[in-house]
């Protein structure tokens, strides 16, 4: 075990740990405000939950991402 | 990593086949069946308009021919209310003058009525008068008229033209009628007298007859001579009635 | 412990000189289901919908709508593809449930195969509505300036369709693994069930943008009318 798998290593974790902190505080927002157009006219909250499940989507995509890079430094580093 | 490339285009391959398949197998049939629905709704939906608007019609039809017959049903009314005030004004009319007629009528015959029997009360009156002018004469002696009303009757006999004296003398037998009975030679100078009057004169005969109260009368088959008292209220009578008939015209 | 990459698919057979991997095999299967399914599903529809009938009605109707708020134009060309692209991935996604079978959008491949049609479809509707050169024009919208940045976006954003597909799936089955060699049977439940919910999501998400990018392609004045959070995110 090099110095490149130890970063590599490394890399995953914050790319992980960094990569989940934006987008689930993006999500608490969203959700919150969801929360919130539904408590103002609950007679739209399909439209509402529908959007606001795909914009979570969206922003798990971020989460994703980072997951992505953590499996390439992991499983296919270039460099190890 | 490493990315596989025949992997890649056969997963392409397959995707276009797949959206080829379910066009094919799914999404053409649904939106035809869809379709195909739509168009038998359109098609339904267009019916039930024609019949709508037909059935609207229909009423309009049926509404506008009970108009025509309700306003025939006034019109009858009025025309035949109109009628009936006319055939009532007319039976009111013609009832009234027939009252009229009718009461004019019955006045009339009232009035005749009256007359009538204002003429039978003069007739009675008139043989009242007779019987009591031939009761007031029986208290005169017997004669005292007699004479008199021979003299008178000798004066008419006088006065006649010759023609009718001649027919008179020839009216066989003529009858002398006097209210009594006379005696024998009162009978003999009444004829000799009558001969005076009457050349050619047959011997007469002599009758009674109380009712002429007064006088003396010449009856001959086809001629009479009147001179009585009888005659004259007879005369008077004739008179009154004629009187009464001219009051009456006019 | 040596968890194997969820980045490689295995060569299953070969025929000829044509490697053939796991996801195509299980494409395969899926296309069969599918295709069989349908036909036999619409072999008789009537004017009196049966149950199957209305429910199928139902997707392709709700399919259909959707693309005409999203794109503003008549659904007919574009429900085929459109359509496709959600039945496609919501059956690719949830194969998953059936035990040995591992979705053929976990492997990059597929979700390459898939934005690249996407891209391919975007390109033709784009000339076909506008015309080559009406179609190259609207790069240029709303100013010449930002005409790199519309082409450079024209890749960049099919390349994040495809990373979230394959990020999204591939994490989920990954995620599943690794809980069942730590904690074994009945464990991975729960995640079996919000990788369900994620598969669908992602199904419709995919088909949506592909929606909104075909939509800003045919119209010309606005590169992206709808949804200009898919935008954003993208």
């Amino acid at each position: 075990m090099n110095w490149i798998h130890i970063v590599s290593i490394l890399g995953a974790a914050f790319a992980i740990a960094i990569g989940a902190i934006a987008p689930a505080l993006a999500q608490g927002k969203a959700v919150a405000a969801a929360m919130d157009a539904i408590a103002r006219q609950p007679e739209a909250a399909n439209t509402v939950s529908r959007t606001l499940f795909v914009g979570l989507a969206m922003i798990e995509t971020m989460a994703i991402y980072c997951l992505v890079i953590a499996l390439l430094l992991l499983f296919a580093n270039p460099f190890a | 990593m490493r990315i596989d490339w025949w992997t890649l285009a056969l997963q392409a391959i397959n995707v276009v086949i797949l959206v080829w398949l379910l066009a094919r197998f799914l999404f053409r049939p649904v939106m035809g069946a869809i379709a195909a629905r739509q168009t038998a709704t359109d098609q339904l939906l267009a019916d039930a308009e024609t019949a709508k608007t037909a059935a609207l019609k229909l009423e309009a039809d049926l509404k506008a021919q009970t108009d025509a017959f309700a306003a025939d049903g006034d019109a009858r009314r009025t025309a035949l209310l109109a009628s009936i005030e006319a055939e009532r004004s007319r039976l009111l009319d013609a009832a009234r003058t027939e009252t009229d007629a009718k009461a004019k009528l019955a006045l009339a015959s009232v009035e005749d009525a009256q007359k009538g029997m204002a003429t039978q009360l003069e007739e009675k009156a008139a043989v009242l008068a007779g019987q009591m002018a031939s009761a007031l004469l029986h208290r005169l002696p017997a004669g005292g008229t007699t004479d008199m009303m021979f003299a008178a009757l000798l004066e008419r006999i006088e006065r006649l033209p010759v023609e009718e004296r001649r027919a008179l003398a020839g009216d066989t037998p003529l009858a002398i009628v006097t209210p009594a009975a006379l005696d024998g030679e009162a009978q003999a100078r009444c004829v000799q007298k009558l001969a005076e009057a009457l050349p050619g004169l047959a011997a007469p005969n002599f009758t009674v007859d109380p009712a002429l109260i007064a006088g003396f009368e010449l009856h001959g088959p086809h001629m009479l001579v009147r001179n009585s008292w009888r005659a004259d209220l007879d005369t008077q009578l004739a008179a009154l009635k004629e009187d009464d008939h001219a009051g009456l015209r006019g | 412990m040596k968890i194997a990459s969820p980045l490689e698919s295995h060569i299953l057979f070969t025929i000829g000189p044509v490697p053939i991997s796991q996801p195509v095999v299980t494409t395969w299967g899926i296309m069969a289901v599918l295709t069989i399914g349908c036909w036999f599903l619409t072999r008789r529809l009537g004017l009196r919908p049966t149950r199957t009938q209305a429910a199928l009605e139902l997707v392709v109707d709700v399919t259909a709508r959707q693309i005409r708020e999203t794109m503003e134009a008549e659904p007919q060309p574009y429900l085929p593809l459109i359509g496709t692209l959600f039945i496609f991935l919501l059956v690719a996604n949830w194969s998953s449930l059936l035990p040995g079978v591992e979705p053929p959008t976990a492997a990059l491949e597929t979700d390459a195969a898939l934005a690249l049609i996407v891209f391919g479809a975007t390109l033709w509707f784009g000339v076909r509505a506008l015309g080559a050169r009406g179609y190259l024009r609207s790069f240029a919208q709303p100013s010449i300036l930002l005409a790199p940045l519309n082409l450079v976006e024209l890749f960049t954003r099919s390349f994040s369709l495809m990373v979230r597909l394959f990020g999204n799936v591939m994490s989920g089955v990954f995620m599943i693994g690794v809980v069942l060699s730590l904690a074994g049977l009945l464990v991975p439940i729960p995640l079996m069930a919000l990788e369900m919910l994620t598969g669908a999501v992602q199904a419709y998400i995919f088909g949506a943008l592909a929606m909104v990018f075909i939509g800003s392609a045919i119209s010309e004045t606005n590169p992206s009318p709808k949804a200009p959070n898919h935008e954003v995110s993208s």
